[in-house]
């Protein structure tokens, strides 16, 4: 399978290590990826509520590069955020004249046109298909020996509802189900579509660390010893400002945060530094070890 | 045509209502000199006593065999005046009343017209005289039999009422037996009385009472004949036991390995055997073999059953069967099903035992009122209202009416049985509008049960405990509150199959999927079929207490209807003229009622379906159909004697009878004006007149024609279909007529309810309209009448 | 708790046009905005109505009187974490989130509700259009003030470290984004 690939600007910075464990994870599962040239910004829902014209100009910018690649290729991105500004850019671009008049005005001055035919996937999609699910199982060298993991899917990968949604806006099981592949044992979390804040962290700090700190408390309510993301956003709330949120709390959680690529991984043999597991600001090794999952370093 | 005709006419003063405008001697004197008219008299109030004489002493001494009574509107006195020409030994039909005061005097002030107006609605009416006919009113009759279809309280009442009226009832339940929803609930709101325990013996008088045949585990599949006369073919599914022998010892269901399906009857909280006793209670009293769980039938093996059965009532050879039964009235009483919440995911149903629905609820009500996963007594119970009911985007639209009762009810309850319990009900209004409701809400609440007004968000099980999230709208704030057991309330449906019984009797479902009723407010229980009827639930969701109301109703129609041991169909039917039809099948297409058949190539019309409305008169290329007592001869009779008339222009006013006609007299009794050039002809339904009608009205010398239609027709369709049809009909008319160099703008049409009847007023564009359009030539008349007569 | 409530509505608070010109701007989804009966499933699911003034639901029935000061002014629409946990659940099928945005679009139109969120979107895009992607620590440092960059520099440092931030932005095809972004905005703010 042959996808263009969208990393979306966290892919250099928060998000490096999910890009690159999506990267080497899709290279050992046969996934062909070619990253989009010179993509920009998707706008994200940032700018489709300043400017909803704008958003999916900026969209379709990327997805006009895509259409470019070649006939019927699809696209995949890592970021939830840019799946669900690319996937709402082709709904209105299909649906609203007036939005169609002005984007195809600002692709003109670019040189650029689109059709809004691309099809948009998630990672998280494209890694748990059945035939994804079979070829992992066939492939884990390395099962991650029972790990409780809180499964969180956050808000943008599973809402809104387009027509060709790949799962469930209340009760997701596709990433369940590829923990289970893996070997490890998704708890029963009650919070695993509720949203994380966001861009609020940068908003209201307080509110957005409260919210970080409700979903770190429930999952360790649910007995989970590590949560799975697959979110660039989720992972730089719940990880990045993990430590900021047990500072204001005056609460200790220690509870790792894995980009759910990471996870899969491991579970294929590659190494805890390929995959960026260095760079969380919890450590997951200690827990690791722990559990008795091989990881060499 | 009668040979020799001796019409009476007679014109009344109606104590100047009608004298006032209408020269009613000179009426009486051109009357007089009609066609057939041997006497013309006149009267101060012909409906009085005195009147009433004068007409009966005419009729037997100048041996009258045809009487015209110009007086008020024929919807005031018609009967009054039948009555009196029936004593003077005539058949009532022989009588034809002229509308001088609604639809003349009350709406003209111009003496001169008014009076030529009187004139000329009297020689259509003396006219049409000559071909009235004696009609006697066709006996049919009729099974004194019954079928109620579903053996819930509904259907347990009915036929109790009718069995006691003497009428034969088979009860037809589909499941192995009768008893319904009421045999699964604890106690009843807001009396608390135990629903089985008064269920129960009502079961037993079914079984026992001799007008009641009960059929379990049948369902009808096809319903044909004609209403007093249904034939019903009901298909039985095998119950592998012999009722007469079964005594339901127990000992088969001892033997029996499967041991783990779900229990129907419980909910689907606890298990049974394939050969089971659906509950202790169950009419019949007797075991049924479930064959998709069965060994034997699965597999060809087992038969421990039958080993054990003491009696030789067990017989696995049983086989579907057919069976025919023949009854005058069906009623449908198919009751509800709750709503599977699986779908609705945010409340986790299906995730953890112990979130449950109201129904299952009352089954752990009468099972020890423990929660599901660790029979431990539930101390936080939450009951969430409105799942999936109320939903337009995400359920259901409507209310499900019952379920905030059932919840008072049941948080009551737990507070019986665990006084340390916390109910906690979460609703979004609480609906208590029934007799007694509220001072139960009231009890509810000194009870310290407690009420969160707000719809709840989402439940998920969270450690052993569930997790529920709601706002508290009154307060504004959010609640997230841990419960050992959530209560669901889904929304209430039609049970399975509710659409296609329906369909069977010609019983719509409405948009909420239940049985339609024939009119809302005036006929709540009647279905479009004559003779069919609905009651319970399957009209909508209610409680047991309107459940048994319309039950008993439900009985008293069906009685009404077969009562008399026949049905009096009315004469004024359409019927078939063979020697002209060819059986090309058109009637059948139009016939709103699916009155007619073809029959050996011909067409025949169901007496007792027909309503008369006249639709496939004009539709037929042959001409072959006639409408009693609006024959084709006695309505161009009508046309043309009408048209002979000094008034000009001359506009003919074609006017539905139930509605059409009532609104132009409600526009006389409101004293409102019209030009008298409109001259109303009252006919069933406007469809009725077709193009050869008006084709004739302007070959007789009329100017214009106004068709006076019903907004809501009355013949069963839609209420848009029925105005798309009369548009067509008038369009295709106005097309047709341009052939003929008669312009569209002569011929308007106009829809009309009761209390719009001020659309009338058109009566004035349409007079204006023609005295300013040039005026039809002779020859183009004459032209017509030619084409008419080859 | 809500901590600053309006308790008292007064006529010279009504905008008797505020719910038509908000429905008129929704376009089709407008229409479901007078089926709100109120039930409180768009504020039982929020993940953020703790910290707002007014819930969800009460802005929605704030919108329906034509308060429209209160509304524009509320903490809620910039609090709005755009999870779409209220359209998906909504009874009604009110697309509440969109409310939201429209809200926030009709706040940003005009100085009067504008505050200090106005920046975040006005710097967000010009991130955007300068380097042709958005940069976290770049928009961090032009959108806060000085004192909390220096208050987070250690914290900084760590991510520095781990090579979460990149302090020199990648340029991607900035003069392209640029060019669509001037003529977009050169139409003036989304109008419907």
């Amino acid at each position: 399978m042959k996808y263009a690939y969208y990393p979306g600007c966290s892919a250099h910075t928060s998000g490096k290590e999910y890009d690159k464990s999506f990267r080497l994870v899709a290279k050992a599962l046969e996934i062909e990826l070619v990253e989009v040239p010179d993509w920009t910004c998707c706008g994200s829902h940032v700018t489709y509520v300043f400017n909803p014209a704008l958003a999916a100009s900026l969209s379709a910018r990327n997805l006009a590069l895509v259409e470019k690649m070649g006939e019927g290729i699809e696209v995949v991105t890592i970021c939830s955020g840019c799946y669900q500004t690319l996937k709402r850019s082709n709904e209105l671009l299909k649906h609203d004249a007036d939005i169609q008049a002005k984007v195809k005005e600002a692709l003109e001055a670019v040189n650029l046109t689109y059709n809004a035919n691309v099809k948009i996937h998630h990672a998280l999609e494209v890694l748990t298909t059945q035939e994804a699910l079979d070829t992992i199982s066939k492939k884990i060298i390395k099962p991650l020996k029972g790990l409780k993991v809180a499964p969180y899917y956050g808000c943008a990968v599973v809402r809104p509802k387009f027509e060709d949604s790949f799962d469930d806006p209340e009760n997701p099981q596709s990433l369940d189900r590829l923990l289970k592949v893996l070997g490890a044992e998704p708890v029963p979390y009650i919070d695993k579509v509720r949203c994380c804040g966001g861009v609020l962290i940068m908003k209201q700090e307080r509110v957005g660390l409260e919210m970080i700190r409700r979903l770190l408390a429930n999952a360790k309510q649910a007995g989970a010893e590590c949560m799975a993301t697959p979110c660039p956003l989720c992972h730089l709330n719940l990880d990045i400002m993990q430590p900021k949120v047990e500072q204001a709390f005056k609460q200790r959680f220690n509870i790792p945060v894995f980009f759910f690529t990471q996870l899969i991984g491991l579970a294929l043999g590659l190494k805890p530094a390929e995959l960026g597991l260095d760079k969380h600001m919890i450590s997951p090794i200690s827990l690791l070890q722990s559990k008795g999952v091989e990881i060499e370093r | 045509m009668i040979e020799e005709a001796r019409i009476g006419v007679f014109v009344c003063h109606c104590g100047g209502n009608i004298s006032d405008v209408v020269d009613v001697e000179r009426v009486r004197e051109a009357a007089s000199k009609m066609p057939g008219v041997v006497v013309a008299e006149t009267n101060q109030y012909m409906c009085s006593k005195a009147g009433l004489d004068l007409i009966k002493e005419v009729v037997k001494k100048y041996r009258l065999n045809r009487v015209v009574e110009a007086s008020c509107t024929p919807r005031m006195h018609l009967t009054t005046f039948r009555r009196a020409v029936v004593e003077a030994g005539l058949n009532p039909y022989l009588l034809e009343m002229v509308n001088i005061r609604e639809q003349c005097s009350w709406v003209h002030t111009d003496r001169e017209a008014a009076t030529e107006k009187a004139i000329a609605l009297v020689r259509g009416a003396v006219m049409r005289a000559h071909y009235l006919e004696p009609l006697q009113p066709d006996y049919k009759p009729v099974e004194k039999s019954v079928m109620v279809v579903g053996g819930g309280v509904s259907g347990i009442f009915a036929s109790l009422e009718l069995a006691n009226k003497g009428y034969k009832v088979y009860l037809v339940e589909r499941m192995p037996t009768i008893g319904g929803r009421m045999m699964q609930l604890s106690k009843t709101f807001p009396t608390l009385d135990c629903s089985t325990c008064i269920l129960a013996p009502r079961m037993v008088e079914v079984a026992q009472h001799p007008n009641i045949k009960i059929i379990t585990l049948a369902e009808p599949i096809k319903v044909s004949g004609s209403p007093g006369n249904y034939e019903v073919t009901l298909k039985i599914k095998p119950r592998y036991v012999d009722v007469s022998n079964c005594s339901a010892c127990d000992e088969c269901a001892k033997k029996c390995p499967m041991k783990k399906v779900p229990n129907e009857y419980e909910a689907g909280l606890a298990y049974r055997t394939a050969i089971y006793l659906p509950f202790p209670q169950a009419i019949p009293q007797a075991y049924v073999i479930d064959q998709e769980h069965c060994l034997f039938f699965q597999k060809g093996t087992c038969k421990l059953c039958a080993k054990a059965c003491g009696r030789g009532a067990i017989n696995f050879e049983e086989k579907e069967r057919l069976e025919t039964i023949k009854v005058g009235a069906i009623i449908l009483a198919t009751g509800i099903d709750v709503m599977d919440p699986s779908p609705l995911k945010e409340y986790s149903y299906g995730l953890h035992p112990d979130i449950v629905t109201n129904l299952q609820f009352e089954r752990l009500l009468l099972s020890g009122m423990r929660r599901p996963s660790d029979k431990k007594v539930p101390k936080k119970v939450a009951f969430i209202l409105c799942v999936g009911s109320r939903s337009p985007e995400r359920g259901q639209p409507y209310c499900s009416k019952i379920c905030c009762m059932i919840a008072l009810k049941q948080a009551f309850l737990l507070k019986e049985f665990h006084a340390e319990s916390e109910p906690w009900i979460f609703y979004t209004d609480i609906r208590a509008a029934g007799k007694g409701y509220e001072e139960f809400y009231t009890r509810c609440r000194e009870h310290g049960i407690k009420f969160v007004r707000g719809r709840v968000a989402e439940v998920k099980p969270n450690n052993g405990s569930l997790l529920l999230r709601a706002e508290d709208t009154l307060l504004g704030v959010q609640i997230e509150e841990n419960f050992d057991l959530v209560v669901l309330s889904p929304a209430l449906l039609p049970s399975a199959g509710t659409k296609e019984v329906g369909k069977l009797v010609g019983m719509d479902t409405g948009p909420d999927g239940f049985l339609l009723e024939k009119h809302y407010k005036l006929e709540p229980v009647d279905g479009a079929w004559t003779g069919v009827y609905a009651a319970g639930c399957a009209l909508g969701p209610k409680d047991v207490r309107e459940s048994v109301v319309e039950a008993m109703s439900a009985a008293s129609r069906a009685s009404t209807f077969l009562g008399g041991g026949r049905i009096e169909v009315s004469p004024e039917k359409a019927f078939v003229l063979k020697d002209l039809c060819d059986g090309c099948g058109v009637c059948v297409q139009v016939c709103p009622k699916n009155a007619i058949a073809i029959r050996g190539g011909k067409a025949e019309v169901n007496p007792v379906s027909c309503i008369g409305c006249g639709i496939c008169l004009p539709a037929c290329p042959k001409q072959a159909l006639d409408l009693k007592h609006n024959t084709e001869k006695q309505l161009l009779a009508t046309i043309y004697g009408v048209c002979q008339s000094n008034l000009k222009p001359l506009i003919i006013a074609f006017t539905e009878k139930v509605v059409g006609y009532r609104a132009a007299d409600m526009y006389g009794l409101d004293r409102r004006k019209y030009p008298p050039n409109i001259v109303i002809i009252e006919v069933p339904t406007t469809r009725r007149v077709g193009l050869r009608h008006v084709l004739h009205a302007f070959a007789a010398g009329a100017d214009g024609v106004v068709f006076v239609e019903a907004e809501d027709n009355w013949y069963g369709l839609s209420k848009e279909e029925g105005l798309k049809q009369f548009r067509n009909h008038v369009s295709q008319i106005q097309r047709e007529l341009r052939k003929y160099g008669i312009d569209a703008t002569r011929v308007m049409a106009v829809a009309v309810t009761l209390p719009q009847y001020y659309k009338l007023e058109i009566f004035d564009m349409v007079v204006n309209r023609v005295k300013g359009a040039k005026p039809i030539t002779d020859e183009a008349r004459a032209k017509i009448k030619e084409v008419l007569t080859t | 708790m809500n901590s600053v409530t309006t308790r008292k509505i007064t006529p010279d608070m009504i905008d008797p046009t505020f719910e038509s010109t908000l429905r008129k701007r929704l376009g089709e989804k407008g229409e479901k905005i007078p089926l709100c009966f109120q039930c409180g499933v768009c504020s039982g699911s929020c993940p953020v109505a703790f910290a707002m003034d007014y819930t969800p639901r009460q802005i929605m029935e704030l919108i329906k009187l034509g308060v429209k000061d209160v509304v524009l002014n509320s903490s809620t629409i910039w609090l709005c974490a755009a999870c779409y946990s209220c359209s998906v659940r909504c009874p009604q099928g009110v697309d509440l989130k969109q409310v939201m945005d429209t809200l926030k679009e009709m706040a940003l139109e005009d100085p009067k509700y504008s505050r200090a969120e106005k920046a975040f979107y006005e710097k967000f895009i010009d991130v955007v259009r300068k380097n042709g992607r958005i940069n976290e620590v770049t928009f961090y440092v032009k959108l806060m003030p000085k004192s909390a960059v220096m208050r987070n520099l250690g914290f900084g440092l760590k991510l520095y470290q781990k090579g979460k931030i990149k302090l020199s932005p990648t340029k991607a095809c900035s003069d392209q984004v640029a060019k669509i972004v001037e003529k977009i905005l050169a139409k003036g703010a989304q109008k419907r």
